[in-house]
């Protein structure tokens, strides 16, 4: 067996192993776009 | 009122400009003042929504969920994070968590923050990032659902907070457009900060790093995000704006409003015309100790003038470098404020290259014309300095104030490269022309060239120095002339020409070259590698290796002509280099000494030579009562006519030496001694009581060879210790090298000289008096060394003192400036 450092499939000691599956809830979420809220509109100068 | 945002703003590309004096009115009354400098930014984790800007120039921008995205749901006691699954798309995404209970519920999007409150913070806005023009990426979002009842399906907008029974927060974003004149062609920060009369309500300040390139069409589009909620603000509102462009230069405006509203949700839009922009006389600050006007490129290093002009004169006016500043193809008009005004000027380590001045005027020639206060933590590089008007340096024509209230400070001042020209009778200095009430402290002057076309053609001294023509009153410590070449007049050396009082010169270093010309009749006399002509207080631990000629009188290693009485010259070296006076006088580290003087735990090792009379290793001409004590020379002595001496080449009367050796061989015409060449008054009456002293030297001199064959009944008799002495003298305990090469000018005595008992003044050495026929013949021998004698096993036996010497080797070195 090959215990050399860079095979990463091995744990390192103290590691644990992730849980494949766990009991959590699934949602949705949305977002919207934002549009403009003119403040300020100059007209620019011509060169 | 509540605070809505916090800070920003400074710092970093290189762009130099012109200098633009007549485009500054009012510098004092226009820099910016809520310009900051905070190094926190938003945290790139806080928030991974992307935001995208619409094609069209006045659209919004779209919201998507991002990889790694987190939303955490709060009930009561319990808080849990819910990460983005795999398969989200735009807005909607879908989020994985573990199991949470309860009937009300706040979601705050990103996760990070682990309260509402902490979302509804401002601080984290104050200082953001952006990749570029136009760019969204550092954009966040944040996001609060509070007391809803419900987790599922969220859709982050008020509607369905309402139908769910709570409510909905979100935050803005700022878009500015902003055109620039055609000049500008990057910016690196944007500085917005929000005000009700006077009164702070918040600022953001904007950073691109690496610059925003705006060279197509000089309008920086830079977007913002604004804290949590809308910007609601019932009362008149300015927004100050500053934008710091990519050459340093800061272009502000003023938005005023009768009210302002920031709406969350939104891109609040500013679409700012070129015209109201205000190019500011600096790059930031006000000129105080805390906030120096920040100084980034040639036109605002060329205001400087106009705020010491316009100063009260009693205002200290500070000034700061942040950047290194190229002055090529723009002459230099020299700072100039009269009456003079004082300045704090710290360079910060940076470089001011290329700077050629243009002689328009009183005391223009340098950087700046006099320097009442502080220059510091500056390189002047490559330098063309010219003055047809008034004394020259590459920094300032004067250092200080005659009347000792306004001293003039220069800390870590450099020049490199270049050169200074003075075209006028006036002083000449690489850092200052003069110095009075001033202090140099770590200044250096390098691989310069200074050059003067005129001199006095009477009594009027000037002074060439290599650090300042000519200094009163004043300070060097640790200033350096390297590798440079100084072309002056009467009265030059390495750090100063001309010291006439007052004057401290501590651990100075100088190589290169350093001449005093004959000009305009004048003669070119008085060189020393750090002073020409010293009056000051204390001159010590310096060393020289330049090359130091005259084309008249008196050129030494370290000081010209110590021309003061009671003065000492201690714990210098000249390591290398030759010394070569073209008349009289030439010493390796005094050429002249006034009545007086004290030269001690000094060394030469260089090649010292005149074309006349008086070369010695460390005095060439010694005036009455003058002492040298503890010093060597291991070089080489040539005298071109008379007296020359390993130590001293003329001893006068009264004088001392004591405690001394020499390895140097020693030429000339006549009248050469291994230690001394002539003591007795500076004259040939040896029956004089000249009442000096040698004692306890060695005369471990090569050899000692005249090329004058006249015997000694017409030509000045030459000795091993001593070449010519008056019987007058006190002269005990000498050693000499039993192998010498002795060849005075009078054959019948050459060998290796004879051995003579010692000489109280009263009890003439049996066969040393001057014969019938042998007038001349009148040396000083001492004890021939026993062969297997060193140097320092004899001063060992001598009893010199080993806190001043260090005894280890084979021949004694000093211990306050060791050779290496």
């Amino acid at each position: 067996m090959d215990l050399s450092p860079s095979k990463k499939h091995y744990l390192a000691p103290g590691q644990r192993m992730r849980p494949i599956s766990y009991d959590g809830n699934i949602l949705a979420s949305s977002l919207s776009d934002m549009d403009t809220n003119p403040i300020v509109d100059e007209t620019f100068t011509e060169d | 009122m509540k605070k809505i945002f916090s800070i920003l703003l400074v710092g970093a590309a290189i762009l130099a400009c012109s200098k633009e004096k007549a485009a500054v009115d009012s510098p004092v009354a226009a820099a910016p003042s809520d310009v900051k400098t905070i190094t926190v930014s938003l945290p790139a984790s806080l928030s991974k929504v992307a935001f995208t800007p619409a094609a069209e120039p006045d659209g919004g921008v779209a919201l998507s969920w991002a990889a790694g995205d987190k939303i955490r749901i709060i009930s009561g006691s319990e808080s849990a994070v819910y990460e983005i699954q795999p398969g989200f798309e735009g807005h909607t995404a879908s989020f994985s968590g573990p199991s949470i209970s309860g009937s009300s519920f706040t979601i705050i999007y990103p996760a990070d923050f682990e309260s509402e409150s902490a979302a509804a913070a401002g601080d984290p806005f104050a200082n953001q990032v952006q990749n570029g023009n136009g760019s969204t990426d550092g954009l966040k979002y944040v996001a609060v659902l509070s007391g809803v009842d419900s987790f599922e399906d969220i859709q982050f907008n008020e509607e369905w907070a309402t139908a769910h029974g709570g409510s909905f927060r979100q935050n803005g974003v700022v878009r500015i457009r902003e055109q620039f004149p055609a000049e500008v062609k990057s910016v690196d920060k944007v500085f917005m900060h929000v005000k009700v009369g006077s009164s702070s309500m918040g600022w953001i300040s904007l950073d691109f790093p690496g610059g925003a390139d705006i060279s197509s069409d000089h309008i920086l589009t830079a977007y913002a995000a604004l804290p949590l909620g809308d910007m609601a603000i019932p009362a008149a509102v300015s927004i100050d704006l500053a934008f710091a462009t990519g050459n340093y230069d800061t272009y502000t405006r003023t938005l005023s409003f009768e009210s302002l509203n920031l709406l969350a949700g939104k891109v609040n839009t500013f679409n700012l015309d070129k015209s109201k922009l205000t190019l500011q006389p600096f790059y930031d600050g006000a000129g105080t100790e805390t906030r120096p006007y920040l100084i980034g490129n040639a036109r605002q290093l060329g205001n400087i003038e106009a705020v010491l002009v316009a100063s009260e004169a009693t205002t200290v006016n500070y000034f700061k470098l942040i950047s290194d500043i190229d002055l090529a193809g723009n002459d230099w008009d020299t700072i100039v404020a009269n009456p003079y005004k004082l300045i704090h000027f710290d360079g910060d380590n940076h470089v001011i290259k290329n700077m050629k001045t243009v002689n328009g005027g009183s005391y223009e020639g340098g950087f700046i014309g006099i320097l009442y206060g502080t220059l510091k933590n500056v390189t002047f590089e490559k330098v063309d300095v010219t003055s047809n008007s008034n004394p020259s340096g590459a920094v300032c024509c004067w250092a200080g104030a005659n009347d000792e209230t306004t001293w003039g400070v220069l800390e870590n001042v450099h020049v490199k490269g270049g050169s200074v020209t003075q075209n006028v009778v006036q002083q000449m200095g690489g850092i200052a022309g003069k110095a009075r009430n001033a202090s140099f402290t770590n200044c250096s002057v390098e691989d310069v060239t200074l050059t003067a076309t005129t001199c006095s053609t009477s009594t009027g001294d000037n002074g060439y120095g290599g650090i300042a023509g000519w200094a009163h009153t004043s300070t060097f410590t640790s200033c350096e002339f390297k590798n440079s070449t100084l072309n002056g007049g009467r009265l030059a050396g390495g750090i100063i020409g001309y010291a006439p009082t007052a004057v401290t010169v501590e651990n100075c270093l100088s190589s290169g070259t350093i001449k005093a010309k004959k000009m305009n009749n004048r003669n070119g006399e008085v060189a020393g590698g750090i002073v020409g002509w010293w009056g000051g207080t204390a001159l010590r631990n310096c060393t020289s290796t330049a090359d130091i000629s005259t084309e008249n009188n008196s050129a030494a290693g370290i000081v010209g002509q110590v021309g003061v009485n009671n003065l000492t010259v201690e714990k210098c070296a000249y390591k290398g280099g030759k010394v070569a006076s073209g008349a009289h006088y030439a010493g390796g580290i005094v050429a002249y000494a006034n009545p007086n003087t004290t030269v001690k735990e000094c060394y030469s090792g260089g090649t010292v030579s005149s074309t006349s009379n008086h070369a010695g290793g460390i005095v060439g001409f010694a005036n009455t009562d003058v002492t040298v004590k503890d010093c060597y020379s291991i070089g080489s002595i040539n005298c071109g006519a008379q007296c020359g001496g390993g130590i001293v080449g003329e001893l006068s009367s009264g004088g001392s030496v004591s405690n001394c050796y020499s390895m140097a061989a020693i030429g000339g015409q006549r009248v050469l001694g291994g230690i001394v060449g002539r003591a007795c008054n500076a004259a040939w009456d040896v029956t004089v009581a000249s009442n000096n002293t040698v004692t306890a030297c060695i005369a471990w001199n090569p050899s000692i060879i005249c090329t004058d064959t006249r015997d000694a009944n017409s030509a000045g008799g030459s000795g091993t210790i001593v070449g010519f002495t008056s019987v007058k003298n006190t002269l005990s305990k000498g050693y000499r090298n039993s192998n010498i090469d002795y060849q005075p000018s009078d054959s019948e005595y050459a060998g290796h000289g004879v051995d003579q008992p010692d000489c109280d003044g009263t009890n003439w050495a049996k066969g040393t008096t001057p014969g019938t026929g042998k007038k001349y013949q009148c040396p000083y021998h001492g004890t021939a060394a026993a062969a297997t004698a060193t140097v320092t096993s004899l001063a060992t036996s001598l009893g010199w003192d080993t806190a001043v010497w260090n005894l280890s080797g084979d021949r004694p070195t000093l211990k306050a400036n060791p050779e290496s």
